[in-house]
This record gives C-alpha cells, sequence and structure tokens, in this order.
C-alpha cells in the first residue's frame, strides 16, 4: 500500500498547489474604483464636472415643454414623419397626456441634474475642506435652478435635497413649497458666490447667475406661489445691471454665435461643443432633410421644429431679429437651388424648397412649410445634432425686459418704456411711444424665441389658454403645468399626479 | 451536364464480372426464441451479389470459394461467415441494440447510451446533413427535437440562431455552450464540418450540471475525427453550389408607381427598375477539403486542410475561409500513458455587405435612374431613402477573423481503472471589423466627407483541468464510475476601436492617421481590456446494477472572479435515475423490445459575458466632459454601484423520459417533458439615485418559467427489393412565462422606428405573461374621412399573437437502393407570428413618393385611405408558421467503379436547399425572430445588443432568402 500513499499525497499535492495558482481576485483595467476615487484636486474637479455635465436632455426636455407649447413652436406632422402617435400634434394643441413622451422629458433631464448634485455634495462633504465647501454652495444654487424650472414645468414636485438619508419614493412637495426652498436656498449664500465674470466662472455659478435666477422666479412669483413679487423681481435685476457686469452687444447674434462665450450679455450658458459635450440640437431638429447640402452639415436634419406663422408676421420688416428664422428660397452650398424631389403635389412651387411661414395644418403640413429655427449660428461643415453654441439660460437683455415688466406691472410706465427701447433700438425698430402689457409681451417674444422662455411668459401674461392656430381656447387651465409621465408614477408610488390628468 | 451523364453511364457499366462456381444455402432465425427470420440480407462482401430469406428463413446464393457472408437485418447485429468449405450455413441472429451500446461524450468522459439517465442526443457523421454545409452547427439542424438552428435570410456571414429548449436566460449566453475537444467556449468557425464525428446535445439540467456554470441553456460537444490504428485513408471532398434569390416582396413598378396619388411628373424620372435585381446576382461557392490519417497501434494522425470560397447574393458580399487541424494520439507504456493533442487554426475574410440596401431596393422610386448624366449615383435626397446600389458599390464592410484552438490532454492509468488526467487548452479569436463609406456615399459616406469605422478585438481562453476517473466492478452486477476534476479557465478581451471622417481621398480609407476628425478631436476612439476567471471543483459518480438500474449524481462548485465577496462561489450539480424496464421484465414489456424510463434534476447556472456584467466593487467612470477655467475637463462620476451579494443566474430543471425500441427494434424513439425554472436573473435593475451612487444596479431579480414536450421517432425499414427507409421525425412544444423582472410594471418596447413609428412599440414586456406578447390595436379598416379606424387608446390594444413558436415538428428520410440514396429535411416552426415591419410602413399608397410602395397597399381593405400617415394595428401581425424543405439530396455510390482505380468510396451528389416553403407569412422570411437588435433609420448605425425578450419583430433590413444548388463529390482511398 505505499504506492497507494505516495498517490494520495501526490494528489493532494496537486490540488493544493491547483487551488493556489487559480486565484479570482478581480482585475479591473478601464474603470476607477471608488475608493481610489478624489484623491487629487484633478479628480475632485472631474468629480464636480458631473453636475455640469449633465444637461445633454436641455433641448428635447424643458426647450420643448416652454416652446412646442407656445404660441411660438411647432412641430407638424409632414408626410408620415412627426406622427408619432400624434403626440407632437398634442403638446402643440395642448391635449397633455402623461404616456406622451414631454410628460417625462423634463423632469428625467432636471432630476438627474438633482441627483448629481445631492450626490457630489455629499461626497464633498466627506472631505471638508475649505474649497469644497465653497463648491457646495455653488452647487446648491445649480440645484435650485433645476428645482425651478421643475416648478415651473410641473409645478408639484417632490423636493430631494439629501443623499445619504435620501427617502426611496419621495412625496411630492406642493409648488409653493418648491418656490420657498429655491428662495431660500438661494438668498441663502448669495453673498459668499464668487463675483468673477467670464474665464473660470464661465458656464459656472456666480453671485449674478443666482441674481438672475432670483429675478425669475420673482417675476412669476404671483403664478408659482401665489402672490406677486416684483420690486424684488427688480431689485434682483438691478443688482446685476448695476454690477456692470454685463452689457446688450451691438450685434444681437453674437449671444448666440458658434463663438459666443465672448458674448458679454450672456450671464450663464449651457456650455455645448461639438466634440466635449454634445446636446445642443435645434439644427437638426428643425432643418429640411435636404438642408445638409446648404450647410454641408456632417449628417442629415430632420424636417421638423418651425415658427408659428402669426408669430413670424410679428416681425416688423426691418427687425434685425428676423434672423432668427431661416426662411424663403433654399440654396446649396454652390448656390444652387435646393430641390425636394419628393415634394407634395400640392406644393405651390414643386421641388424647390421655400421656407413659407404658412403651415397647411399642425397634422398635415408639407414638407417646405415653416420658416425654421436660425437663432442659434448653424456651423458650415457641422454636426447638427451637436453644435458648438453655448445656450444662454440667462441673459442680460432677458433681465432687461424682466425688470422693464416689474415695473409696468408696478405703474412705472416711463421706466418700463425706456428698458424696452433699449432692447428694441438695438434690433433696428422704431421705438415704442407707449406700452401695454400686449406691447411688452410680443416684445419680449421676439427677443427670447427659441429660448425657452414663451410658456413661462405666456401664462404670466395670462395668454396661454387663448385660442391660436390649429388650437381651440384650453377648456380648462390644468394644462399650464404638465403632467407627470406614467413611467414616473409608477416608479413611485408616492408621487401624486397634477389635477386634472 | 453532358459530360457528367457520360460519366455515370460509363461508371455504370463497368460493373466487375465475378466468378461463381459454387451455391451456398441455409436457414436464418432470431437466437432469443428460434424463430426463422425472413427478409434478411444475405450479402457476397465485396460485391453487389446478394439475396433475402424466404418466409422460412430460408436463402440460397451463387458464391466462389473464398466468398465471405454477410447476414443483416434491421434490429439486428450484422454477421459475417467464411463460406469456404461449407455450403450449408445456418445462422442465428442476435437482437440489436447496438444503438444502446452507442457511446455518448457527455463531458470530460464518455458513456454507453444505455447507462445514460438524462436528456442527451448524438448525431454521429452519417446522419449529418448534407449539400452547402459551411458551419458546424448546420449539421444539426431539424435533427434534434427542442434544438433549433435557423439564420434568418441568407447573410452568409451571418450566425446562425441557436436555442435548446426556448429561452433560459435573458443574459448573453442564450445559445448553448460549445464544447470543442474538451474546451468550454470553443469557437464555431475552428471547426469545418468536414472534420467532425460527432454532435452530442446536452438538453437537460441533469447532463448540463457538470459544466456548472454555462450549462443553463444547454450544451454542444463537438468531437472531431481522429485517425485510427492501421488505417491509412486519404479523402478529397468538393462540391460547387449555386445560391439564388428566393423570396421577394412585391412592389410597384414603374408604371404604378407613376399613377400613385402623391406622385407628381417631378418624381417621374424614366427609367424602370427593379432595385432588388439591381443588388442581387446568382451566387457561386466552391469547397475543397483534403485530409490525411493513418497510424500505428501506437501512434495516430490526421491532418486535415479546408478551403471554402463563397459569393453571396448581394453584390460585392461573400466570404472565404481556410480552415487547418492536425491532431496526433500516442499512446505508450502498454497503454497506461495516453497523449491526445490537437492544433487547428483558422482565417475568414468576410465582405459582409449591407443588410440596409434590401430596405432601401425595397422601398426606391422605380423610375429613378441608377446614375446621373455625370456618371455619379443618382440620390434622391429624401429622408431615409439611399439609392441600394449606390450603398453596395461605393461602400464596404468587410471583416477578418482569425482562430487558433490547441489542447493537449496527458492521461496515465495508474492502475486498473484508474487514470488520472491533465488537459490544457487555448482559444484565441482575433476579430477586425472594418466599414468603409467613400466622401461620394450619401449613405453614412457623404456627409462625414468619407468615414471608416475600424474597430479590433481579441478574445482568448485559456482552460486547464486536472481530472481523475474510476472504473470498477464492485461486484458482478454493481458498476461504480466516477469521476472528479478541476478546472480553471481565464477569459481575456483585448480591443480597440475607432470611428472617423473627413478624408482628403476615398483611397486613403485605412489611413486613420490622415483622417480629419482625428487631428481635430472628432473621431471616437476607444480601447478596452478586460478579464474574468472561473475555478471549478467537479465530481460524477455513475452506477449501474445488473445493467437495469442505473444512478448518476454530480456536483461542481464553481467560483467566478466577477461575483460579489460575499457569493463568489456557487455550487450546481445533478442527481438522476433510470430503469430497463424490459431487463426487469425478461426482455419483453408488452410490445416493447426496448424500455428505459428515466427522470432527472439539475441545478445549471449562467454568467452574462464580460461586457454586460460589471465589477463587483463600486467604479467611477467617464460622464461627459464639462467646461471648468476655460476648458474641457473630463467629468467623472459613479459608473457602478458595488454587488457584494451578486450571485450566479440558476437554472433548476426536471426532466423525464423514455428511452424506447417497438416493432423488433425497428422502431426507436425518445420522449421528454421538461419544465425548468430560470431564476436570479442576472439584470441592471433601475435603483433609486439616493440613496444609491448609480441609477442602476446588476443585481438577481426575475424568473423565467419553460417547459415542453419532445418526442422523436425512427423507423428503420428495409425492402426485399433491398431498398432501405429511414423516416425519422421529431416534435417539440415551447411553453414560457416570465414569471417577474426588475419591475412589475407594463412595458411596450420594440420601437419601429422612423419615419413616424418611434411610437409604435408592439412588444409587451409584463410579468404573469408568456414573453413575445404581441400588443397592438384592432384595424377597423378605414375610417370615412380617409383616416385610420384605428384606435391609440392603449386600453383597446389587444394580443394578436406572440413572436415565439409553440412548436416545431421536423420531417427526415433516408432513403438507400443500390447504389442511389436519397435523404431529405422538412423543417417546420408553428405558432409564432411576427410584427411586418416593411408592411406597416410601406403598404400605403400616400408614402410615395418619398417611398414606393408594396404591390399591396392596392389590396381593397386600404380603399379610400387618404392620410398619409402609417399606423401599427393588427393588420400587419401575421402568423408565420412554416415548413421548409430545408435540405434535399440525392446521392450515386461509384465505390464499386472507383475500386478499379485504388479508390475505397467515391460518392457523388445533388443537393438543393430551400427548395420551397410553405408558409402564409407576407414578410421575405418567416423564421422566428428570437431577439431585437432595434432598427437604423436613415443611416444610423445600430448600437443596442440584441434584446431577447423582443422577440416577433420582422425588421425592414431583413436579407432576403435564397435557394442553393450544389454538386459534390467525395472520395477516399
Amino acid at each position: 500500500m505505499k504506492i497507494n500513499k505516495f498517490y494520495q499525497k501526490a494528489i493532494g499535492f496537486a490540488l493544493i498547489s491547483i487551488m493556489a495558482s487559480c486565484n479570482l481576485d478581480e482585475e479591473i483595467f478601464t474603470e476607477i474604483l471608488s475608493s481610489e476615487f478624489g484623491k487629487s484636486n484633478e479628480e475632485v474637479n472631474a468629480m464636480v464636472g458631473a453636475a455640469y455635465s449633465s444637461y445633454g436632455g436641455w433641448i428635447g426636455g424643458p426647450w420643448v415643454a416652454q416652446e412646442i407649447s407656445s404660441d411660438i413652436g411647432i412641430v407638424p406632422t409632414r408626410g408620415t414623419d412627426w406622427a408619432e402617435n400624434g403626440q407632437w400634434a398634442r403638446i402643440h394643441e395642448h391635449d397633455l397626456q402623461p404616456d406622451d413622451f414631454y410628460a417625462g422629458g423634463a423632469w428625467n433631464t432636471l432630476y438627474t441634474g438633482i441627483n448629481n448634485v445631492n450626490r457630489i455634495i455629499y461626497q464633498l462633504e466627506g472631505t471638508g475642506t475649505e474649497a469644497a465647501l465653497q463648491t457646495i454652495k455653488e452647487l446648491r444654487v445649480l440645484r435650485a435652478l433645476n428645482y425651478y424650472y421643475l416648478m415651473d414645468i410641473y409645478g408639484n414636485v417632490p423636493l430631494v435635497t439629501s443623499f445619504a438619508d435620501a427617502d426611496e419614493n419621495p412625496a411630492t412637495n406642493s409648488r409653493s413649497e418648491i418656490f420657498s426652498f429655491v428662495v431660500s436656498e438661494v438668498e441663502g449664500v448669495i453673498n459668499d458666490l464668487p463675483t468673477t465674470v467670464g474665464g473660470s466662472s464661465y458656464g459656472k455659478i456666480n453671485k449674478w447667475t443666482a441674481h438672475a435666477l432670483l429675478a425669475k422666479v420673482y417675476l412669476n412669483a404671483e403664478v408659482f406661489n401665489g402672490s406677486a413679487e416684483w420690486a424684488k423681481a427688480i431689485q434682483n435685476a438691478d443688482a446685476i445691471i448695476d454690477s456692470g457686469n454685463y452689457n446688450l452687444t451691438s450685434n444681437f447674434f453674437d449671444n448666440f454665435s458658434i463663438d459666443n462665450e465672448s458674448s458679454s450679455e450672456n450671464i450663464f450658458v449651457l456650455v455645448y461643443d461639438k466634440v466635449f459635450s454634445g446636446g445642443m440640437n435645434l439644427a437638426v431638429r428643425s432643418l429640411h432633410y435636404s438642408s445638409q447640402q446648404t450647410y454641408n452639415f456632417t449628417t442629415q436634419p430632420w424636417n421638423g421644429f418651425s415658427s408659428m406663422e402669426a408669430f413670424y408676421n410679428s416681425f416688423d420688416p426691418t427687425d434685425v431679429r428676423l434672423g432668427s428664422f431661416v426662411e424663403g428660397p433654399q440654396y446649396d452650398s454652390s448656390g444652387a437651388v435646393l430641390l425636394d424631389n419628393q415634394a407634395e403635389p400640392s406644393d405651390p412651387n414643386g421641388p424647390p424648397i421655400d421656407f413659407t411661414p404658412q403651415i397647411r395644418d399642425v397634422r398635415d403640413a408639407l414638407r417646405q412649410d415653416g420658416v425654421r429655427i436660425g437663432k442659434f449660428e448653424l456651423e458650415m461643415g457641422g454636426n447638427p445634432a451637436a453644435m458648438s453654441n453655448d445656450f444662454p439660460l440667462f441673459r442680460l437683455g432677458d433681465i432687461i425686459l424682466t425688470k422693464a415688466e416689474a415695473e409696468l406691472r408696478l405703474g412705472n410706465a416711463g421706466t418700463a418704456l425706456i428698458l424696452v427701447n433699449m432692447i428694441r433700438e438695438r434690433a433696428g425698430v422704431t421705438p415704442f411711444a407707449s406700452l401695454t402689457l400686449a406691447d411688452l409681451l410680443a416684445e419680449r417674444g421676439r427677443e427670447t424665441a427659441f429660448e425657452a422662455y414663451r410658456r413661462q411668459d405666456q401664462i404670466r401674461f395670462g395668454t396661454f389658454n387663448d385660442a391660436w392656430e390649429f388650437k381651440p381656447a384650453d377648456a380648462s387651465t390644468h394644462i399650464n403645468i404638465f403632467p407627470v409621465s406614467r413611467s414616473n408614477m409608477e416608479a413611485n408610488p408616492s408621487l401624486t399626479q397634477n389635477p386634472g390628468y | 451536364m453532358v459530360k457528367f451523364t457520360l460519366f455515370l453511364f460509363t461508371a455504370l457499366m463497368l460493373q466487375p464480372i465475378l466468378a461463381q462456381n459454387k451455391t451456398v444455402s441455409g436457414n436464418v432465425t432470431d437466437s432469443a426464441d428460434g424463430l426463422p427470420l425472413s427478409d434478411v440480407n444475405v450479402i457476397w462482401k465485396g460485391t453487389s451479389t446478394g439475396v433475402v430469406t424466404d418466409f422460412d428463413g430460408n436463402y440460397s446464393i451463387d458464391v466462389d470459394e473464398t466468398a465471405t457472408l454477410v447476414y443483416s437485418y434491421v434490429g439486428y447485429v450484422t454477421q459475417e461467415v467464411n463460406a469456404s468449405g461449407n455450403d450449408t450455413i445456418d445462422v442465428q441472429l442476435v437482437a440489436d441494440i447496438a444503438q444502446l451500446n452507442e457511446v455518448i461524450v457527455v463531458g470530460y468522459g464518455s458513456q454507453a447510451k444505455k447507462t445514460i439517465t438524462t436528456s442527451v442526443a448524438s448525431v454521429k457523421v452519417e446522419d449529418f446533413n448534407q449539400g452547402n454545409i459551411n458551419s458546424p452547427e448546420q449539421l444539426l439542424a431539424g435533427k434534434v427535437a427542442g434544438l433549433s438552428i435557423a439564420r434568418v435570410g441568407a447573410d452568409l456571414n451571418d450566425k446562425f440562431v441557436i436555442r435548446l429548449r426556448g429561452l433560459s436566460s435573458l443574459g448573453a449566453n442564450t445559445s448553448p455552450l460549445i464544447v470543442i475537444d474538451g474546451l468550454a467556449g470553443g469557437t464555431l468557425q475552428s471547426v469545418d464540418p468536414n472534420d467532425i464525428a460527432s454532435i452530442d446535445i446536452l438538453k437537460d439540467g441533469g447532463a448540463a450540471a457538470i459544466y456548472g456554470t454555462r450549462g443553463s441553456s444547454g450544451v454542444i460537444l463537438i468531437t472531431t475525427k481522429k485517425g485510427k490504428p492501421n488505417q491509412s485513408e486519404f479523402t478529397f471532398n468538393s462540391y460547387l453550389s449555386v445560391e439564388s434569390r428566393a423570396r421577394s416582396i412585391e412592389v410597384a413598378n414603374a408604371a404604378q408607381f407613376s399613377s400613385l396619388p402623391n406622385v407628381t411628373s417631378s418624381n417621374v424620372l424614366g427609367s424602370d427598375i427593379n432595385w432588388l435585381d439591381e443588388i442581387s446576382q446568382d451566387a457561386v461557392g466552391q469547397v475543397y477539403g483534403v485530409s490525411s490519417s493513418g497510424g500505428t497501434n501506437n501512434t495516430t494522425y490526421r491532418a486535415s486542410f479546408n478551403y471554402r470560397d463563397f459569393e453571396g447574393v448581394q453584390i460585392n458580399s461573400g466570404f472565404n475561409q481556410l480552415n487547418g487541424r492536425i491532431s496526433v494520439n500516442h499512446s505508450a507504456l502498454n497503454d497506461r500513458l495516453k497523449l491526445t493533442a490537437s492544433l487547428a487554426g483558422s482565417v475568414r475574410n468576410e465582405d459582409i455587405g449591407f443588410r440596409n440596401a434590401y430596405r432601401y431596393s425595397t422601398i426606391y422610386n422605380p423610375t429613378a435612374p441608377i446614375r446621373n448624366p455625370d456618371g455619379s449615383y443618382y440620390e434622391s435626397g429624401g429622408f431615409d431613402t439611399f439609392n441600394p446600389v449606390a450603398i453596395v458599390q461605393q461602400n464596404s464592410n468587410t471583416g477578418e477573423k482569425n482562430n487558433i484552438i490547441g489542447g493537449m490532454k496527458l492521461e496515465y492509468e495508474l492502475f486498473d481503472g484508474f487514470k488520472a488526467a491533465v488537459y490544457y487548452g487555448y482559444q484565441s479569436d482575433k476579430l477586425t471589423t472594418i466599414e468603409k463609406y467613400s466622401k461620394d456615399a450619401l449613405y453614412r459616406g457623404s456627409g462625414r466627407n468619407g468615414l471608416v469605422r475600424w474597430s479590433d478585438i481579441k478574445l482568448t481562453t485559456k482552460q486547464t483541468d486536472f481530472t481523475i476517473t474510476y472504473d470498477v466492478d464492485l461486484t458482478d452486477d454493481l458498476n461504480l464510475n466516477i469521476l472528479g476534476g478541476t478546472s480553471y479557465q481565464v477569459f481575456d478581451a483585448l480591443g480597440t476601436s475607432i470611428v472617423a471622417g473627413d478624408f482628403i481621398s476615398d483611397s486613403i480609407l485605412d489611413n486613420l492617421g490622415l483622417s480629419g476628425d482625428v487631428a481635430n478631436g472628432l473621431a471616437d476612439i476607444g480601447s478596452t481590456k478586460r478579464r474574468s476567471k472561473l475555478f471549478a471543483v467537479f465530481a460524477r459518480v455513475n452506477l449501474d446494477f445488473d445493467d437495469t438500474y442505473y444512478l448518476s449524481a454530480s456536483i461542481r462548485p464553481e467560483g467566478h472572479d466577477r461575483f460579489g465577496e460575499n457569493n463568489q462561489w456557487g455550487t450546481f450539480g445533478a442527481v438522476s435515475a433510470g430503469v430497463n424496464i424490459t431487463n426487469l421484465n425478461d426482455g419483453k414489456f408488452g410490445p416493447f423490445n426496448y424500455l428505459k424510463f428515466r427522470g432527472s434534476w439539475g441545478l445549471t447556472g449562467n454568467i452574462p459575458t464580460l461586457d454586460r456584467i460589471g465589477p463587483a466593487q463600486a467604479t467611477v467612470g467617464a460622464s461627459g466632459n464639462y467646461f471648468n477655467n476655460g476648458a474641457f475637463i473630463p467629468a467623472f462620476a459613479p459608473s457602478s454601484n458595488p454587488n457584494p451579494d451578486l450571485q450566479w443566474e440558476e437554472k433548476t430543471e426536471i426532466d423525464f423520459g423514455f428511452d424506447f425500441a417497438l416493432l423488433d427494434n425497428k422502431l426507436t424513439g425518445t420522449i421528454d417533458y421538461y419544465s425548468r425554472t430560470t431564476s436570479k436573473l442576472l439584470r441592471n435593475q433601475p435603483v433609486p439615485v439616493p440613496p444609491n451612487l448609480f441609477g442602476t444596479t446588476l443585481t438577481n431579480v426575475g424568473e423565467i418559467e419553460n417547459s415542453g414536450f419532445e418526442l422523436s421517432l425512427e423507423y428503420r425499414a428495409e425492402f426485399k427489393n433491398g431498398l432501405k427507409w429511414t423516416p425519422g421525425f421529431n416534435l417539440a412544444t415551447f411553453k414560457n412565462e416570465l414569471k417577474s423582472l426588475e419591475s412589475d410594471e407594463r412595458r411596450r418596447v420594440g420601437s419601429l422606428g422612423s419615419p413616424g413609428l418611434n411610437a409604435a412599440t408592439p412588444i409587451l414586456i409584463e410579468p404573469g405573461r408568456a414573453i413575445g406578447d404581441i400588443f397592438v390595436p384592432v384595424f377597423n379598416g378605414i375610417n370615412p374621412d380617409g383616416t385610420w379606424n384605428v384606435s391609440t387608446d392603449v386600453n383597446e390594444f389587444i394580443v394578436a399573437g406572440n413572436g415565439l413558436p409553440d412548436f416545431s415538428l421536423n420531417f427526415i428520410s433516408t432513403f438507400k437502393y443500390k447504389n442511389w440514396d436519397l435523404n431529405f429535411l422538412l423543417r417546420g416552426v408553428f405558432g409564432h407570428s411576427l410584427v411586418n415591419a416593411t408592411r406597416t410602413f410601406y403598404e400605403q399608397q400616400n408614402v410615395a413618393p418619398t417611398y414606393n410602395v408594396l404591390t399591396s397597399s392596392f389590396r381593397p381593405e386600404l380603399d379610400g385611405l387618404t392620410t398619409n400617415e402609417s399606423r401599427l394595428s393588427t393588420f400587419y401581425v401575421e402568423k408565420a408558421d412554416f415548413l421548409k424543405l430545408d435540405n434535399i439530396t440525392l446521392g450515386y455510390n461509384l465505390d464499386d467503379f472507383g475500386k478499379n482505380f485504388g479508390i475505397e468510396s467515391f460518392r457523388l451528389y445533388i443537393s438543393g436547399q430551400n427548395l420551397f416553403t410553405i408558409t402564409g407569412y407576407d414578410g421575405v422570411d418567416p423564421e422566428v425572430r428570437y431577439t431585437d437588435g432595434g432598427q437604423e433609420g436613415n443611416g444610423d448605425f445600430l448600437g443596442l445588443i440584441p434584446d431577447p425578450l423582443i422577440p416577433g419583430i420582422d425588421r425592414r433590413n431583413t436579407w432576403f432568402t435564397t435557394t442553393t444548388i450544389t454538386l459534390g463529390i467525395n472520395v477516399s482511398f
């Protein structure tokens, strides 16, 4: 039996050496372990960056909610294209449905940002350094900015401000609770925020961004919270105007150019870039399929977003801001007439593409119907789905009109008229001799078209429920706040659906 | 053809003339009961001379003095008797249970079929499908109940989808594990079909449990041919095939298009083109294979080379592939030491072509010219329309796949019946894919000023196994067989990819350094490096008592580095038992000559491939860029949550079955019923942030249940005139239910895409339902105002079908008559429906002139439709049951002729594949769509990993089907 013992030992030895050589420790090559991240300044900066890089869905979410539901923007069905089960027609007709994509679009983009901020604050609090505490103040304002848009679009939303001990299914808070939160959050830190303009604070929260946010919150206080706060809106607008940090650019379109980071008028922008930061995709959504040949775009546009005819017609022919539209006969980059061989038989001029203001019907438009969005410079040879134009959320032109409106509503028509005429003068149109609220709303439209203000403005001026082309007057004002999407409702049973849906 | 006929004629005339100088007669009886056997074949060996016994078992045959007589009868063991010195030879034939003595490879060893207590199937070389076969799995199509092997359309470079007993995982490994000569996870490309000796299929959990974590979707074991001692053989195989388009979609011709309601004179461009014809060709394929094998008692070898060169039916598509393989077996020390070594390599070059060319050939304006007067390709420039000829001529989509697989096994018999072995296997696959789009190509190229997508990935696996086996007769009646071992496997992936455009000339598309996008930072560049490791310990015990009672048990604890520290190890195993009922009953049980009952329980696992499974520890990864202090810097955010509790997906399966033989062993068959539950599915579950750092966590959630019934039958008939007929039949039913998932909420998925149907999502995912329910509104005709009478209210939608089949049914028949043989396979799949996306979009006269329309858009149900909206409804959900003549082959054996030239065997055959399909489905191919990869509209690229929860959508880019005729020759000497 000696031999057997030898075999036993040999097998035992073999098994032990097999076990030892077969280690199951995980090896990771292309990611960084959380436990090893955040040790250098470079890594901390990269961590904070996620708060600012979460606006890829800005156009598809908040922008669509503000513009396409208003009397400026429209997405007509053209042939089979853009039918999408009637969703784009319904938002125009104010037949808002929890199942439609726009019900969740803005919500998901904005809450992604809020969750990122909450998480980063939680991570930064752990480090406890001076620099971290300063960064937290900026991030709180960024979070308040997102809540401002949520409060505007959805009214009542859950308020989540912590990370470590957050409720898994937070319940809906009232619009006025959100209002109070935004105000106190911003006012609590505003004096500690950096005052630098441009440079290191470009695309980031500074003190003037916080004032602009407060000015807008107070301007809409009556809608958001039931009582007007015109004086506070003026006070915050003045803080920006009087700082001397910003001025109206002589060329209106400098604020929307590809290189608009040099604009002295933009206060806070979402920084987009064709290489580094995608999401600015208005051109691909708006221009004609064949417009690819006009701008030598890298990809074909979708022939969708257009402007309402009546809005286009509200411009004075001398208004430089007419440049906000792409209109009229179209040519390719070599100057030849741009043709659409699939133009409908009913197209009056046949295949040559001519963006005419008329739109036949929101549910049945011609392929060439409607003037298109050209406010943001279109880059020759660029990618229309990832443009490099930074998107201004706040700019001085709007702040001046904000102050003008508050003054007018307080009865100071003279001050208001001077301010509005500053804007008109730059636009190359005759100054107003007098000013009504209706004049002011119309001027706001021409000045801030396609900058995601219109729905909010119309609600504040009481025109959002009026009838306009392809839309009857609203039977109920419940559509002044959007429905919570079905999938969000299902994901969080504690949520309350907005009334009327 | 004339030459060929002459050749055959000459061959038939050259029958050798034989000397006959005596007569042998006798009587043939059954050894068991002594009763005479009629119709027994009595053949003079080496000649075609033969007779059959009469009703009383008597025969008489004229032979020469040295003749050997061969007595054969279905269901009995063949006997040979030398006739020298005997004029009367009486023979007792023994009932054949040879097929039960057949040896089946079961994983880490093999077993006689009669002792097997689980559900396994074995297909030997003589039963393989014939004809134009370019990949090992094609050899099995239709042969095994419950094993479906099919490809949608005839893209030669598309993989066959292999499903065993339906869907048992939602992870990446929905196909069975492929084991090639012991290497788990072998690449099918590495084996030429000509080199395969047998394929064994472990169907149930009881059998597959020995492969533990990778056994849930079943196991397919491929055994390659080996040299035989003292038998030198040289073989040559070749065939020529011609493939042509089979089913088509009928679209409006130029005249019909010109009269469509929205078409104006500016859309009628003067040509009359059938675009499908313009991108298609009759494709020729050729195959050449040689092998050499032989050896001595101690050393055998086999070496082979096979070359395949095929055109595809789409212009500029096809592939060529070279496989080389060599194996050596050596035994020494009185056969106690055995070495087996093999090395194989293959190189495959693919011209993949563009499936979207089919989509656009269906809908391109039939009056448009192919080219403009200046020679450039005509392009209409509309949304989602591209000149299909330009797509396939201006661009290229190529792949190169290199595989090396090698293994070495050293086995030593320490004492009688006790063997220890070490196996080392290595496989490397290097895959390169290069898509090039011309600067002039509207399809993907011109907007980017030339575009290249280039990716390389190298996948390697290394496997080390130690095994011991002990085979001993404990008593006269009790045999014990023990297996024990360990297996360690390391998987590595290493890859780079780049997508870059903007070139100054098409002639430098291969020089990525000259891409303007690279210079400007606009290129997408990525690299990947991943590793994972498996370690398993396993054991199996088989008991055989008196050749009547069988018992088997196995266990396999297995660890994987990607699982959380709390659950890094899982234990899998199986228990199964069987009893030979006929043996209990003196060799007979009712009408049964053989009846075995068996039952098994098995627990197996599944892990997704590496790119589906995140690290076990929390990580951070890139999350876009942000503008910081005047420059963009990358933002980093959590990219996974920690998952210390993550564990194996588990499948428990029970299987009961009977193996039986009836009618004097002429009818054999197997019946199985199985029921399996897959639980702890690995899914990315959306989790709330906070408290989690990342929005999804890979967790074990969800459960699927599958059950089915399988029956296979084979009858071996032999007629007096020498005709042998072996009809076979197999049936499998499938039933599944998604019991739970990460969320209970109902989801509607499978968006049909642009233009206008992004919101049309026909497939339901909802726990409590079968996977693949098609949920759409009812078609109620056309409203008086010309719009669809189809509700948009989800509450009025109905389940109009299901994308997965209810059952499959295959008929196989082999006829042999003298030198002729004929076999065919009819393959049918029933009960599934398909959403016909092509009809949904283009069976609509008003989508012209942007798109051409299907001729079915003139059908009366659509009269009065004036809206140009397309609307998904029950109208486009079609039953897709089908029966295909997959394969029919007629062969003629010229052995006798060949002998004149020293040729051992010589066979010519002609084969047809997919000669007809019987189906009510209107689309190009009614095959089951087991997964969905989404849609690629307007020149987009597909980004999604195909999803098994979305079966049943026939997308617009389906490759058309083909019919193939093959003429082949097999020679060996």
